[in-house]
């Protein structure tokens, strides 16, 4: 039995409630354990960035709980949830999202210098990751001078390098050519199934629905499958 | 640590747009030069003001006996020992002298004028008044028993009158019957205040006593060489016993009009100071908003990633700190350096019959104070600060999902 990551229940999110209702999520039920890879597919609206972004604190649902590593999320304030995203979660997004202005290496440094990680300890581990995703020789590279498939992976650096919990990913291959996708995907699953990275993502795209050890399907805010590799 | 950080960032951040951060950074560099050249100005004359007026004849700290500012006669003076010396620590003292002082009429063959007589030492006035710093045509005084009579250049132009003339002087001696006294115009001096030159003129003061059948002075004057020595230095007169009974005055006592206008240079600084903030605080606060609503994503980001909200608003005033701090650099250094170019004076000559009318100099030295740069940096700091706050908080108020998706 694996620790429980992720636990929703009966989890809703109406956007404009006195106005125009939009049920984006209705009393969605769900859990994943510590170690699981996780795909959520399923059509545009359908609720799956919806499911993510309460699961990553930047959303609070009108009804339903959410518990993260144990943490309730329900009832935080803004700072608390800055905290738990930044101690607990890693995020990784369609658009890369680097700071602009950092190098690689330090885009990767970012999270943990807000953590107050000492310099030695963040350069050692920086620069163990960007040798991990193959990037070691880029590190003092500004995101502009770096590839859309490079910076995902500085991404991916960045979100995995204080050990989070939980690594969420926004439809991280919508930007990205098959090639570089299938480069992300040996990624995850390497850290996956190496590092017990713990991983949810939202995508549309089937190749990366088939990295995923389990696949959550949405449509009009319901879960209507969850299938697992045996 | 994420101080650190935050600086880091917001130093590259402004990287990112020189061009208009740079012009930010000029517009705050000539707004400060302007504040430290109109500063520099502002404490020129204030300080012109203030030596004028201490050297004409006040020093810092004068004695009068009752009676004597309303009617200036021998009937208000008194006696002073020749062994009395001023109980006032002699690091302190420019120098101090006793005088007598007595309106006159002077009499050329041409014009009859009123003027102030007084007798000096002239060897005491050299560090106390600006007899000691005037020029002066034909010969000065020899000593206190010279009965040479020198005047302004001002007033001999009035009287139609020079240098070894002869003039009558009319003034009232200790008896109260008026004496007429013969003098030979020794000197002119040429003060460069016309005010001045045009009232006052100098005899030895025994011979001027001997005139008047007196052996007492109208006033001590002294003079310091620091306005700070200038309390402990009324206290010690005030205390005493030559004094007693006498009244001790400062010199904005003696002049109120113009120990408000000093006041009133302070006060300059501060409405210079707060004209051209609120011009540069909306360029300011423009940049800062544009910085900010250009970065709504990369903001929602960072919230996304763990920055506290405090953190973001950090960033954005950090960023406008580091604008203004160099943007002071550059303006001090510009600022000292015309002052520098200027450092022989700027000619108002054009002016100065305006600026007499307040008693000014017609060359203005401009004169910056390390106080007042020090004072314009913090205000600075503190006005950019609080013109950082509406964009900083416009930055953290932005909720990261939605600066995310914008």
């Amino acid at each position: 039995m694996t620790n429980t990551i992720v636990h929703c229940s009966k989890l809703s999110r109406v956007y404009n409630p006195e106005t125009l209702p939009v049920t984006a999520l209705d009393a969605v039920d769900f859990s994943m354990g510590a170690g699981e890879f996780v795909s959520l597919a399923g059509p545009s609206g359908s609720g799956k960035s919806t499911l993510l972004n309460l699961i990553g604190g930047l959303d609070r649902p009108t009804s339903g709980e959410i518990e993260v590593d144990g943490q309730h999320l329900n009832g935080l304030t803004e700072r608390q949830l800055a905290d738990m995203r930044l101690h607990r979660l890693g995020f990784v997004f369609q658009a890369y999202n680097l700071v602009p202005v950092l190098s690689a290496r330090e885009n990767v440094e970012f999270i943990l210098q807000l953590q107050g990680v000492a310099a030695d300890e963040r350069r050692d581990v920086a620069m163990d990751l960007l040798e991990s995703v193959g990037l070691a020789e880029l590190a003092n590279r500004r995101p502009s001078e770096l590839s859309g498939g490079q910076q995902q992976r500085v991404a991916v650096a960045r979100a995995i390098s204080t050990s989070p919990a939980l690594l969420l990913a926004d439809e991280p291959s919508a930007n990205l050519d098959s090639a570089t996708t299938e480069e992300l995907l040996k990624l995850f699953l390497n850290l996956n199934r190496e590092r017990q990275v713990t991983i949810l993502t939202a995508t549309h795209d089937p190749v990366v629905q088939s990295y995923a050890r389990r696949r959550l399907r949405l449509r009009d805010g319901r879960i209507v499958s969850d299938e697992q590799d045996a | 640590m994420e101080l650190k950080l935050l600086s880091q960032l917001a130093y590259r951040n402004l990287w990112r747009h020189r061009r208009r951060n740079g012009l930010l950074l000029l517009s705050i560099g000539f707004g400060v030069v302007g504040i430290v050249f109109a500063s520099s100005f502002i404490r020129s004359f204030q300080g012109s003001m203030q030596i004028d007026v201490i050297a004409a004849l006040n020093g810092h700290v004068k004695v009068l006996a009752p009676g004597y500012q309303d009617d200036p006669s021998l009937n208000y003076s008194f006696e002073l020992e020749e062994a009395w010396h001023p109980d006032v620590p002699l690091e302190q003292v420019m120098g101090w002298t006793a005088r007598v002082s007595l309106p006159a009429v002077v009499m050329s063959e041409r014009e009859t004028r009123g003027l102030e007589l007084v007798g000096v030492d002239p060897d005491a006035e050299l560090a106390i008044s600006f007899l000691g710093e005037s020029e002066i045509e034909g010969e000065g005084l020899d000593g206190p028993d010279d009965g040479k009579l020198v005047i302004g250049a001002d007033l001999a132009r009035r009287l139609q009158t020079d240098v070894g003339r002869r003039v009558v002087v009319i003034t009232e001696g200790s008896d109260g019957q008026s004496r007429e006294i013969g003098y030979r115009i020794a000197g002119l001096y040429r003060s460069g205040q016309p005010a001045v030159e045009s009232v006052i003129a100098f005899t030895g003061v025994n011979n001027l006593q001997q005139h008047l059948d007196t052996s007492s002075f109208t006033e001590v004057s002294m003079r310091l060489y620091d306005d700070e020595f200038e309390s402990a230095a009324k206290d010690a007169f005030v205390a005493d016993g030559a004094f007693e009974d006498l009244e001790v005055f400062d010199w904005r006592e003696l002049n109120p009009q113009i120990a408000q206008m000093v006041a009133l240079a302070d006060f300059a600084f501060y409405i210079w100071f707060v004209i051209l903030w609120i011009a540069l605080a909306f360029g300011l606060v423009n940049a800062l908003l544009t910085s900010v609503f250009e970065r709504i994503r990369e903001i929602g980001m960072l919230r996304t990633l763990g920055m506290r909200p405090f953190s973001v608003l950090v960033q954005i005033v950090l960023e406008s700190q580091i604008v203004i701090f160099y943007g002071l650099i550059l303006g001090i250094a510009v600022g000292y350096g015309l002052v520098y170019l200027f450092r022989d004076g700027i000619d108002l000559a054009a002016f100065s019959e305006g600026l007499e009318i307040v008693g000014l100099r017609s060359v203005i030295v401009p004169k910056l104070l390390v106080s007042d740069i020090v004072r314009l940096s913090i205000l600075s700091l503190v006005l950019g600060l609080l013109a950082s706050l509406y964009p900083a908080w416009r930055a953290l108020k932005l909720r990261p999902l939605a600066a995310l998706q914008s």
